[in-house]
């Protein structure tokens, strides 16, 4: 059997692979002499991977036996995708404790973990969909625990790994059932309408999805698998912590609003127990989120909390998004979803940018360390204060046009309940994030002197990127939406 | 009582359903185990249990929808080259831990919490 490939639609996911060997080659042949080759190579990588990804064109695109798609709504996803990747190499770059640990293999995994992420968002193919998953998940775990002599980084990716490994082993028998109940079609629109017409017992179907839903719980660090994600974003190195926090978590959404489309077409039987699944999984990963993440004194693992919050927010949007179709532009869930992605992008890799630098200056991130910030470093305590505050969902920032349009779709679509808990647990969590803006703005500094080091210039690059994105889509979000809803409406054409 | 030979037919008449009940068996195995192990190894060892039996749903599936239905079978393939790829990382994760703890009891690792 012949197989034609579209090259081009490969292209720059190929790009970021061939970006990271070079890096690596580049590192065995010159050693410390290139040391520094590194950021710019992955830049000038991701760069032209952007590049190619907008030169594809907006329409729906297949290829490699229809395994391989490319749509607006999946160049939307790895633009994201791409645009974080890029913000957590320059975080990278001003991060201590890193240094002593070889850097340009630790870029060049990044740039294979973007390439994986490329793939999850882009497959339709149940194989190309898992191989994609586990790719990601691998290079996660190896980047979670890089920092292999120190104890909290090996132990939080080996939390991450067996979290990982386990929920995924769950995932892939979810997988071999649904193979095996629709007939042996791997392509994953035929095999929605395979689990339609060959009248399966719903049960069966469910049991499934059960297991399927717990390995892409456990991507977008959501209840019930939601245990690694405090552990491994305290322990790992800070830029991972945002990389997996934002480029892991949107592609696994990117990945559940392609299964909720593809798999479960509005006249299946389980569109009931399916939507009841979500949204207990959206309300408690909102109430755990925030309750927990108010006892926290650790910084990372409060922003870890915040993050599971925020995906609870997240799959509201999917609930929605599957529930109320409308085929046009106006499908409120799906565009609520893109939106809260693309803001949630901003603030949160804005917040764990600040918080990265004052943990280089201040040696910690434990809440004792920013009492009277404030008078202390200015500039930073009140950038992190517009990225909390952005994160609570406060105008005229990105976070507030985020929460409003999920909240809003949800009670358009009649999901009161949802809407409740959501509005309930963003006024609770305004309390989580104004606990830190107390203690750097009003507690007194402790009598120590911070050994003043410089920041390095790529993250202020990085915290600049932030807050143009945080403020000034809140301010002016029209394009944003309009966006959003232009890559919404073709998300139903196979 | 049936004939020795009788038996043996009733034996070898395996259909799909026996191949999921022995994949359900072992999937319910490596998962106990997973849950139930302390030793990040052994933990280790019942993830592969489940990806195994994953393995054998999906060869069953190949074989009762015709032999030339062959994505069963690269599907496996692949699954078999994961396995071996996390289980390469998860050992050398296993290892650091090691080194630091001399000892792989997962309820050692318990640096964060809460």
């Amino acid at each position: 059997m012949k197989i034609d490939i579209n090259w081009a639609l490969l292209s720059p996911e190929l790009t970021l692979i061939g970006g990271a060997l070079v890096i690596f080659i580049v590192d065995l042949i010159f050693r410390r002499r290139a040391r520094y080759l590194h950021l710019p190579l992955a830049i000038i990588t991701l760069a032209v991977a952007s590049w190619l990804l907008s030169s594809l064109g907006w329409n729906y695109q297949s290829t490699v036996a229809d395994s391989f798609f490319t749509d607006r709504a999946a160049i939307f996803f790895k633009l994201i995708v791409y645009l974080g990747t890029f913000i957590i190499l320059l975080l990278a770059e001003g991060y201590r404790p890193l240094s002593r640990y070889p850097l340009p293999e630790f870029t060049g995994l990044i740039l294979l973990a973007a390439s994986a992420m490329s793939f999850m968002v882009s497959s339709k193919d149940l194989i190309l969909l898992y191989v994609s998953i586990e790719f990601a998940s691998i290079v996660s775990y190896i980047l979670a625990g890089y920092m292999r002599d120190n104890v909290e980084s090996a132990e939080a990716g080996l939390k991450y790994f067996l979290f990982g490994a386990s929920s995924s082993a769950v995932m892939l028998m979810g997988f071999a059932l649904l193979f095996y109940v629709s007939g042996g079609v791997t392509n994953l629109p035929a095999m929605g309408q395979a689990l339609v017409e060959n009248n399966i017992h719903p049960a069966f179907i469910i049991i499934a999805f059960g297991l399927v839903a717990v390995g892409l719980s456990y991507k977008v660090g959501a209840v019930p698998i939601h245990g690694w994600v405090p552990d491994t974003y305290q322990g790992a190195p800070t830029p991972i912590a945002a990389f997996l926090s934002v480029s892991s978590k949107v592609a696994g959404i990117a990945v559940l609003l392609r299964i909720i489309i593809w798999l479960l077409p509005q006249e299946s039987a389980i569109m009931g127990p399916w939507t009841m699944i979500l949204s207990f999984s959206a309300m408690a990963s909102m109430i755990l989120g925030t309750t927990v993440g108010i006892l926290q004194m650790n910084l990372k693992r409060l922003l870890a909390y915040s993050a599971i919050a925020h995906i609870g927010f997240v799959l509201i949007g999917i609930i929605v998004g599957m529930n109320y179709v409308t085929y046009t532009g106006n499908d409120f869930g799906k565009v609520s979803v893109l939106i809260y992605v693309a803001g949630y992008l901003f603030m949160n890799l804005g917040a764990f940018a600040i918080v990265n630098m004052i943990g280089n200056a201040t040696g910690g991130y434990e809440l004792h360390h920013y009492r009277g910030l404030a008078s202390r470093k200015p500039v930073l305590a009140l950038l992190l204060a517009v990225f909390l505050l952005a994160l609570a969902g406060i105008p005229p920032t990105v976070g507030f046009i985020a929460k409003f349009y999920v909240l809003a779709a949800a009670i358009k679509a009649d999901f009161i309940a949802l809407a409740v808990v959501g509005i309930l647990t963003s006024v609770v969590s305004l309390f989580l994030y104004a606990r830190v803006l107390k203690v750097m703005y009003m507690d007194k500094p402790p009598k120590e002197e911070i050994p003043s080091k410089p920041i390095p210039a790529p993250s202020w690059a990085a915290v600049g990127l932030c807050l143009l994105g945080t403020l000034l889509w809140g301010i002016y979000p029209g394009p944003l939406i309009h966006f959003a809803k232009f890559c919404v409406k073709q998300i139903w054409l196979q | 009582m049936s004939s020795p030979t009788e038996f043996l037919d009733t034996l070898l008449n395996i259909t799909p359903t026996h191949y999921l009940v022995v994949a359900f068996a072992l999937f319910a195995i490596g998962l106990a185990g997973v849950l139930i192990r302390r030793n990040a190894i052994l933990i280790l060892m019942g993830i592969e249990l489940m990806l195994n039996s994953s393995n054998i749903v999906l060869l069953a599936a190949g074989r009762s929808f015709g032999l030339q239905e062959q994505s069963a079978g690269v599907f496996v393939v692949f699954v078999i080259t994961i396995a071996a790829a996390e289980a390469i990382v998860g050992l050398a994760l296993i290892l650091a831990c090691y080194r630091k703890w001399r000892d792989v009891s997962a309820d050692r690792f318990n640096l964060m919490k809460w």
